[in-house]
């Protein structure tokens, strides 16, 4: 369920931005989806790429416990 | 639900915590900007319809006592069409909250650390708030109360120190009303009435965990008088030491007028005292939104929102990021699309559309318990 909801949260995130920049700048969708997905080559931005990740491993780890715990209360 | 657990914030507590979210970053860009010299006049007419708005919205908690905002959208319009506006509210918060972290970026690259990118910047902020959060609200609370002392003294010693220094002149806050009472009112709707003053919506969130709810109106009313005072003196203060037009062109119109400050030719340079107050007011206002967003995700997943603080925390980060390419994009979109498309459907609007139907249900529930 995190690991779902992160993902959600992220893309419908996007989608929010993605529709302020359309609004606001004559540009193509595509454009600012590309801009807003992918990171540009030679910035710093593959640091939140890497934080988001660790966010979606996170994510995964704490969903995995729950369910793993919520076998373990079943079978006791 | 599992291992929820139930959270309690003090009178005080909540007075500090208002009243630091309300300055958060509206200390930090210049707000009130169509009134010109008569922004001062602007903030106050807004902190009057604020302080209105706090009461709508103490109102609708007050209709279900214990319940926040989306546990109200839960009773009034069943389990999906609930979900789906908290769900809305849940990106409107976090959206938020990535702008106004992005707004401390965009300061401390700008003036404190040039060479640093920005990225760096969020992360690490993000990260303080996301430890703070998980550890939860009473944790929060306890924090803003111990560095509330030097916030507020901070904010006041400025201004002393500019008035001291010689470079306020009085003259720039006149005419009064010379342009009448039209660019004030532009100045009020939607822009300063939605921000700060209708950010207080997250505070739905918060309101219902404190000690004493019933006198959470009067603290809350309080909190949005001193913070909207504070607000006032703050733009009084940078009207007279850079003048409307430099307020206007500035980008951090605070930072700019602390710079003025020389005392003894010796005091000089104090823009890290106004960043400690920026620093904080974001961190705040971060949390809350974060807060405010972890509780909806909370309900929606019937799962502790601890465990979402650090994924939704990376979200933050990236979205603050990604909002826009630079600190102008970021300002134009604050003032053309945010209160338009944002802030005045889920501050004004949807409470309003809610609110019939909050009393409606109240009342038919309680006809029927009787």
């Amino acid at each position: 369920m995190v690991t779902f909801l992160f993902t959600f949260i992220l893309m419908a995130s996007i989608g929010v931005i993605t529709m302020f920049d359309l609004y606001l700048y004559e540009e193509t969708l595509l454009s600012i989806l590309d801009a807003n997905i992918f990171f540009e080559k030679g910035t710093s931005q593959w640091m939140l790429y890497v934080n988001l990740l660790f966010g979606f491993f996170y994510g995964m780890v704490v969903d995995y416990r729950f369910r793993k715990s919520k076998k373990s209360s079943k079978s006791s | 639900m599992k291992n929820i657990l139930v959270e309690k914030l003090s009178l005080w507590q909540l007075f500090i915590l208002i009243f630091i979210f309300e300055i958060g970053n509206a200390a930090v860009v210049s707000t009130g900007n169509d009134a010109n010299q008569d922004a001062w006049i602007a903030i106050g007419l807004a902190m009057v319809f604020g302080m209105g708005l706090a009461l709508m919205y103490y109102f609708m908690l007050s209709r279900l006592p214990g319940k926040n905002l989306f546990e109200i959208f839960q009773f009034c319009f069943g389990k999906w069409m609930g979900g789906l506006l908290t769900l809305l509210y849940i990106l409107y918060f976090l959206y938020i909250a990535s702008r106004v972290l992005r707004d401390f970026c965009e300061l401390i690259v700008s003036f404190i650390f040039e060479e640093t990118p920005i990225e760096f910047i969020a992360i690490t902020m993000v990260i303080v708030i996301v430890y703070m959060l998980y550890l939860g609200l009473e944790v929060m609370g306890r924090t803003s109360e111990v560095f509330m002392p030097y916030f507020f003294s901070f904010i006041i010693i400025i201004g002393i120190a500019v008035f001291i220094s010689g470079e306020m002149e009085f003259e720039n806050l006149f005419p009064i009303l010379g342009d009448g009472f039209k660019p004030v009112l532009k100045a009020v709707f939607p822009q300063l009435l939605t921000f700060p003053f209708g950010e207080l919506i997250a505070f739905t969130m918060i309101i219902p965990y404190t000690s004493k709810f019933k006198k959470a109106k009067k603290i809350t009313l309080l909190a949005v008088m001193a913070s909207g005072i504070m607000l006032i003196y703050n733009a009084v203060l940078q009207i007279t030491t850079l003048g409307v037009d430099m307020r206007a062109r500035s980008n951090f119109p605070l930072l700019s007028s602390a710079r003025e400050i020389s005392l003894l030719e010796f005091i000089e340079r104090v823009d890290l005292v106004v960043v400690f107050i920026v620093m904080f007011g974001i961190i705040i206002k971060v949390s809350v939104f974060f807060y405010g967003a972890l509780k909806g995700l909370e309900l929606i997943s019937n799962r502790p929102y601890r465990m979402y603080v650090v994924p939704i925390g990376a979200i933050i980060a990236f979205i603050s990021v990604k909002i826009s390419d630079n600190f102008a994009e970021h300002i134009e979109e604050g003032l053309i699309v945010v209160p338009l498309f944002m802030h005045v459907p889920f501050q004004l609007l949807l409470p309003l559309m809610i609110l019939p139907v909050l009393l409606w249900k109240t009342r038919k529930s309680k006809e029927g318990r009787k």
